[in-house]
């Protein structure tokens, strides 16, 4: 058993380090903790050892522990797998590197569409200046996020545009979004909005809005919709969850 | 990105794993070093003698050593097996996750330096941490943990008089204390995950909303959502924060709840304590902070 348990240890280290080292590690949890994961993983590495030559005996409970661990081993390879799987551009995934420590902005704050400036954000800042500081929104913007459709929002001829933020970890990812028009663009497309904030008239109930798989909950601003002045269909972006969040200009994207 | 309902359970699991691990093994070395260096009663000694000064020396002790509810129950077991007053150990384990400050200026934020809900979670969690406290300050630490687990130390450990026969060094016997209890921890750490995986991914969508029509049915949905998702109390608020549909009591409900029961607690607790300090653990927080907040909702909104 103490060997089984060493091994147990040496495994879910081996884990926290791999995942910090690979490139899926945003698919559960914020890049900022990656230091936490790798060192963590490491101390778990060096504690097998002592796990493995601890006086053999009886233990209670040796068998469960070790069980769940097993289990919890499966799941993450079954996770992992799954992102390798589904990763849209595995290329540009790889070219970000290992030891990265967070979404990198790309390009300007503001840019020009149909001849009108629209300052870049994304859909998380949006939606907490929209409920907080609507009066510091900016008058035109543009937002990336996917659109989530049900019956009941086509029934009123709208479509949510959310997106997933995470704080720490997928745990406590919510989806958060607005309501829209979207015309006919379909369910799961990703898009860029570029529109202004309207006042919403009535909030849907949160039994009418899409379920996000990977968020417990999703959210759609109560106080407004974007009154959408271009739909743009785009690719997933490189990093599709949220983990940066900015009070002001330069927003993150 | 199209999760299938395994891939996204599975996803889950893993992600509470990976970010509760840090945590879970801070407490673990933490009780590995009460273990080795901490004399049986040294901090007994050092506390105030009147229950009262215990119990808010437990439940200021975490502005000195922070903690998660992820590492807090290993550690709290060990401090009581120590010599560590009841009166003090429980509030420190019930209050900890929150009243330190890196949970404190993470509220601060996610409501945007809205001191009313950093004070009022605090408060919220202090009551039913002190009343615990007060009401089991007088029992001996053997009175209220199970007799049947001792994680590290009885079950096959033959570090002698805690000296450290494994290599001869406190420090390597230190270590070894922790790898046992985070070994033995971890099992509830999984088994909570994955029920807390099951709810979020196939809880359907608006159920809370259905039961939320009324302030004191939104009190009671949040705190029913806290124990189901069990999120580290250093991320929740900014969960509780998203809920904008729910008023301000309900969420202090929520926020003062989580790191006090969850999903992830609930097995360790069951496992650490006898029964009745078990069911004390669960009941006490639930009503005192149902109550509380219900009030608050009723007064305020």
């Amino acid at each position: 058993m103490p060997l089984l348990d060493g091994l147990a240890l040496l495994l879910l280290g081996g884990l926290l380090a791999g995942l910090a080292l690979s490139d899926c590690y945003w698919y559960f949890l914020n890049p900022r903790f990656i230091p936490v994961s790798l060192v963590t993983g490491a101390v778990l590495i060096l504690l097998a050892p002592l796990a493995a030559t601890r006086a053999p005996g009886p233990r209670p409970g040796g068998v469960p522990r070790l069980l769940s661990l097993g289990l919890c081993l499966g799941l993450a390879a079954l996770a992992v797998g799954g992102v390798s799987v589904e990763s849209p551009d595995p290329g540009s995934a790889a070219r970000r590197g290992g030891l990265d420590f967070g979404p990198v902005p790309e390009g300007p704050s503001r840019i020009i569409f149909k001849g009108r400036e629209y300052v870049r954000m994304n859909l998380a800042e949006l939606f907490l200046l929209a409920d907080q500081r609507p009066t510091d929104a900016p008058a035109r913007f543009v937002v990336r996020g996917v659109v989530r459709r049900s019956p009941a929002l086509d029934g009123q001829g709208q479509a949510l545009v959310s997106r997933v933020a995470v704080v720490c970890c997928l745990a406590d990812a919510v989806a958060a979004g607005f309501l829209a028009d979207l015309g006919h663009t379909p369910q799961g497309q990703w898009v860029e909005v570029y529109g202004r904030l309207e006042p919403l008239g009535a909030a849907p109930r949160s039994s009418d809005l899409p379920k996000t798989p990977e968020a417990a909950v999703t959210v759609c601003n109560e106080r407004f919709r974007i009154d959408a002045e271009g739909v743009v269909p785009v690719s997933q972006p490189e990093m599709p969850y949220i983990f940066e969040f900015r009070e002001k200009e330069p927003y993150a994207w | 990105m199209d999760f299938s309902g395994l891939q996204a359970f599975a996803a889950v699991v893993t992600a509470i794993v990976l970010e509760a691990a840090p945590f879970l093994l801070l407490g673990s070395l933490a009780a590995g070093a009460v273990e080795a260096w901490m004399p049986e009663g040294a901090l007994d000694r050092l506390l105030p003698k009147h229950r009262a000064g215990r119990v808010l020396a437990g439940l200021l002790a975490g502005f000195l050593l922070p903690a998660c509810e992820c590492g807090i129950v290993p550690l709290a077991r060990r401090l009581l097996r120590k010599g560590v007053p009841v009166a003090a150990a429980l509030p420190y384990m019930l209050a900890a996750p929150v009243v330190n400050p890196i949970s404190m200026l993470a509220t601060w934020v996610a409501f945007r330096g809205d001191w009313g809900m950093v004070l009022g979670r605090v408060a919220l969690v202090a009551v039913p941490a002190a009343a615990l406290g007060l009401a089991l300050g007088d029992r001996k630490a053997r009175d209220i943990l199970a007799p049947g687990l001792d994680m590290a130390h009885d079950a096959g450990c033959s570090c002698h008089a805690h000296g450290g026969a494994h290599g001869g060094s406190k420090l390597l016997s230190a270590l070894r204390h922790a790898a046992e209890e985070f070994l033995d921890m971890s099992r509830f750490l999984v088994l909570g995950a994955m029920a807390s995986a099951i709810f979020k991914v196939f809880l359907p969508q608006g159920v809370l909303e259905a039961v939320a029509g009324s302030p004191l049915g939104a009190v009671a949905a949040l705190m029913l959502l806290a124990v189901l998702l069990s999120i580290c109390s250093q991320a929740d608020a900014f969960v509780a924060a998203s809920l904008t549909m729910f008023p301000r009591g309900a969420q202090l409900a929520f926020l003062a709840l989580g790191p006090m029961l969850d999903l992830k607690l609930i097995p360790a607790y069951l496992a650490v304590f006898r029964r009745p300090v078990f069911r004390a653990l669960v009941v006490v927080p639930t009503v005192l902070i149902f109550v509380l907040c219900a009030l608050l909702t009723a007064l305020w909104g």
